[in-house]
């Protein structure tokens, strides 16, 4: 098992595009970390002088919905850059038993994923905090309670998102149709909320990988909402159903 | 050794692989010969463990590819030489396979010196040629210095030199007593490196044989002035179907010998008198007709 992991780690990076891929995670959080700080900090320009007394602040994590799914994409490309290079009979002779190359993918991807999404957090809520503080908007002070969770969550979640992409890649076996699944997955179900009857709505919110995960990086608590470790869970549950099914159908597969 | 036991593979409704017994046994090299389409790619794709059969199995040194601990070390495969990832280098192309069956970095230098790609094991392999990703999957092969080896089609893409060369390194690992199975819809190419020879068309087995069989005499071919009253002396002997065509006869029924002997004793010039063996190909194309 652990030579199986050296070679999935090899793999992983001695090809330039992991790299690209997880410095694109990082810079994509500094980036939009920027750009809903600005458009926070004008919103609250905006506000009246009782909506100001009244506002409290809550940490941005915005950014993540487009981390997300470059971190999606360094998942699914585990598997999906195999199959494009038709590698994957190579790395099958190598090591037949195919749950362990699942395992092995899906621990180095995890690593990377908590190391580059844990630094990508830090990024997306310190970029946030001194664009809004500049425009004198306040912030959650460091040591509200709940405080660490939002600073260390955002590492856990992204690793769970990379795993689901790891699973989708699996699934689907091509780059394209996996990134297509992961954007309709990340993005667009959740963005189009709104326009979902309320029952669905609320479905989506609180049991979605995406937006259940986001749950544990929210500091206000919304009864009607999963908490933080329930949203976790959530998140958690969907990586290991979709892990799951992906080892299902590659231990079969023909390679 | 390689077992391959009533194997049978279908795709949809095509039938690949068609209830396929045979054994590739260690210290020649075997060919695995078929025209395309025949169902050879299939049969080592089942033989590996990467496709799973309808029916039978295929046993390596008597156990399913993924009962063996570290298999690099068992057996060496060579399917499709362009699979290799285009950004990587040949080295860390081979060092991402070794560390997988924790072999060393010093059996890369030794792999790369052995197919001869070391001068260039440091580029990308996207940019190799069709005969360099053929030494580079000869070298991943080759890595965990396997008892058994699967080739399929090694020698495409090769130029003259490699083509030799590749020759010589099968009969080698051969000799050494490793099992060596190598397809090949190329029956001259086959006829040169294999001992054994392991024919299929449509997925059925045709022959297991060897190239000697398969290659057996066809009769003397004899150039002389005086072809019609030589023919007629040879016919007088036992021979048969000796039909002048100008100076040409070719004679079946007796032993060049013995058709030498007789053009002395007759008094006839020869020009030539060659031993002729039947054509493979007519041979290989007769088989899977």
């Amino acid at each position: 098992m652990i030579a199986a992991i050296r070679s999935e780690w090899a793999k992983t990076l001695t090809t330039r595009s992991s790299w690209y891929t997880l410095a694109a995670v990082i810079a994509l959080g500094a980036l939009f970390a920027l750009l809903f700080g600005y458009a926070g900090a004008a919103e609250h320009a905006r506000m009246t002088a009782a909506e100001q007394a009244a506002y409290r602040p809550s940490p941005d994590f915005r950014p993540l919905i487009f981390v997300q799914i470059a971190v999606g994409y360094f998942g699914l490309r585990a598997f999906t850059v195999e199959h494009l290079t038709r590698t994957m009979a190579l790395t099958l002779t190598t090591v037949p038993r195919r749950g362990r190359v699942l395992a092995a993918k899906a621990i180095v991807c995890a690593g990377l994923t908590l190391a580059a999404g844990t630094v990508t957090g830090l990024v997306v809520v310190f970029v946030n905090r001194a664009v809004l503080t500049s425009r004198q908007v306040p912030v959650n002070t460091l040591s509200e309670p709940g405080m660490l969770r939002v600073l260390a969550g955002p590492g856990l979640l992204l690793t769970l998102l990379g795993l689901i992409g790891l699973a989708v890649g699996c699934l689907v076996r091509s780059t394209s149709g996996a990134l297509v699944v992961t954007i309709v997955m990340g993005v667009f179900v959740p963005a189009m909320a709104s326009l979902y009857p309320e029952w669905l709505a609320w479905l989506i919110l609180s049991y979605w990988p995406i937006t259940a995960g986001l749950r544990l990086l929210s500091l206000d608590a919304d009864p009607d909402l999963p908490g933080p470790a329930a949203g976790l869970a959530v998140t958690c549950a969907w990586a290991v159903i979709l892990l799951a099914a992906a080892y299902a159908v590659f231990r079969r597969r023909d390679a | 050794m390689i077992e391959v036991t009533r194997l049978s593979r279908r795709h949809g409704d095509v039938v690949a692989v068609d209830d396929l017994t045979f054994d590739v046994k260690p210290g020649a090299v075997t060919g695995f010969l078929g025209p395309n389409g025949a169902g050879k790619t299939t049969t080592m794709r089942l033989i590996l463990g990467l496709d799973a059969p309808h029916a039978g199995s295929a046993r390596i040194l008597g156990a399913r590819l993924a009962d063996l601990p570290e298999p690099m070390r068992a057996v060496g495969a060579l399917l499709d030489a362009a699979a290799v990832h285009p950004r990587r280098s040949a080295r860390d192309h081979l060092r991402c396979l070794a560390v997988s069956n924790r072999l060393g970095r010093r059996r890369i230098d030794e792999v790369l010196d052995l197919v001869g790609l070391t001068a260039v094991a440091h580029r990308h392999a996207g940019g190799f040629s069709l005969g360099m990703k053929q030494r580079l999957g000869l070298a991943a092969a080759l890595l965990g210095d396997p008892g058994v080896l699967i080739l399929d089609e090694p020698v495409n893409g090769l130029d003259p030199e490699g083509i030799v060369w590749i020759r010589t390194l099968l009969r080698d690992l051969a000799a050494e007593g490793r099992t060596v199975l190598v397809s090949s819809h190329l029956m001259a190419e086959t006829a040169v490196t294999a001992d054994r020879l392991i024919v299929v068309a449509r997925g059925r087995l045709i022959a297991d044989t060897t190239v000697e069989a398969l290659a057996r005499p066809d009769g003397v071919l004899v150039r002389t002035p005086e072809a019609r009253r030589f023919a007629r002396a040879l016919v007088a002997h036992g021979a048969s179907g000796v039909e002048p065509d100008g100076d040409e006869l070719v004679v079946r029924g007796l032993a060049p010998r013995r058709v030498g002997e007789l053009a002395a004793a007759e008094g006839v010039v020869l020009y030539e008198l060659t031993p002729r063996r039947a054509s493979l190909e007519e041979a290989f194309m007769e088989l899977t007709r």
